[in-house]
């Protein structure tokens, strides 16, 4: 009997943002749905992240290969 | 937007409002992070306002709205990033890890997760959960009894704290 006690008082903490109630809701008036979800956005944050990595490694390597390959013809 | 858009969009505002909270402790529970919860209500609603055909009435639009949660809960579980960013999205949350109780159930199985919440927060009783798992029937009466052993044997580690 504690436990549920206490689990409902914890979970009662627990509450719906306001913010994304209203978008989700404003969404559904626009017709908006399939707009990018709060997942979509963060994971194409990390998506850019990781690309721009790549993109800065293979100049890295590029230029050290050209570089290299100056040094020994020189 | 006509008349019809107006009374749906109503309609659709009163279902967001009476099970938002509901819906985000589901996920919550079986997730065990507010990122991937808070994606997971977006989610039901989209479908839930896709979806066509009516309710027979308030329990059966409960009962679907948990089974929908449920499943776009081991969708994202499942899906690749999950698996392959789990570091950089489990960021342990300040807001469960300060609820004692709530942050002992996240650590226990999946499976017992939901079923705890549905019999102690919702108060479904162990029929209407199996009602509610369809496809484990069988099983559901000895994941609530092995669930409300746990919670029991939490409850007493917690109190002997």
């Amino acid at each position: 009997m504690k436990f549920r006690t206490e689990y409902v008082k914890e979970m009662n903490e627990i509450k719906a943002n306001e913010e994304l109630k209203n978008t989700i809701i404003n969404q559904a008036a626009s017709n908006a749905i399939g707009l990018p979800t709060v997942a979509h956005r963060r994971r194409s944050k990390v998506g850019i992240i990781i690309a721009s990595s790549v993109i800065m490694l293979i100049l890295f390597l590029s230029i050290e290969t050209l570089w290299i390959y100056d040094k020994a013809e020189k | 937007m006509g008349d019809d858009d107006i009374v749906k969009r109503e309609h659709f505002a009163n279902i967001v409002n009476k099970y938002a909270d509901m819906v985000l402790r589901l996920a919550l529970t079986y997730l065990g992070n507010r990122a991937d919860a808070q994606d997971v209500y977006q989610d039901v609603f989209n479908k839930l306002f896709k979806y066509e055909r009516p309710f027979n009435d308030a329990e059966h639009e409960k009962a679907w709205i948990i089974r929908v949660t449920m499943n776009t809960c081991k969708y994202v579980i499942r899906s690749p990033w999950k698996k392959w960013f789990a570091v950089i999205e489990d960021m342990p949350d300040r807001h469960i890890e300060n609820l004692d109780i709530v942050s002992v159930v996240i650590t226990l199985p999946r499976k017992y997760r939901l079923v705890i919440h549905l019999y102690y927060y919702e108060g479904y009783k162990t029929a209407e959960i199996s009602n509610i798992f369809e496809h484990q029937r069988e099983h559901c009466p000895d994941t609530v009894k092995t669930s409300k052993g746990i919670t029991e044997r939490k409850d007493v580690g917690r109190m002997g704290r």
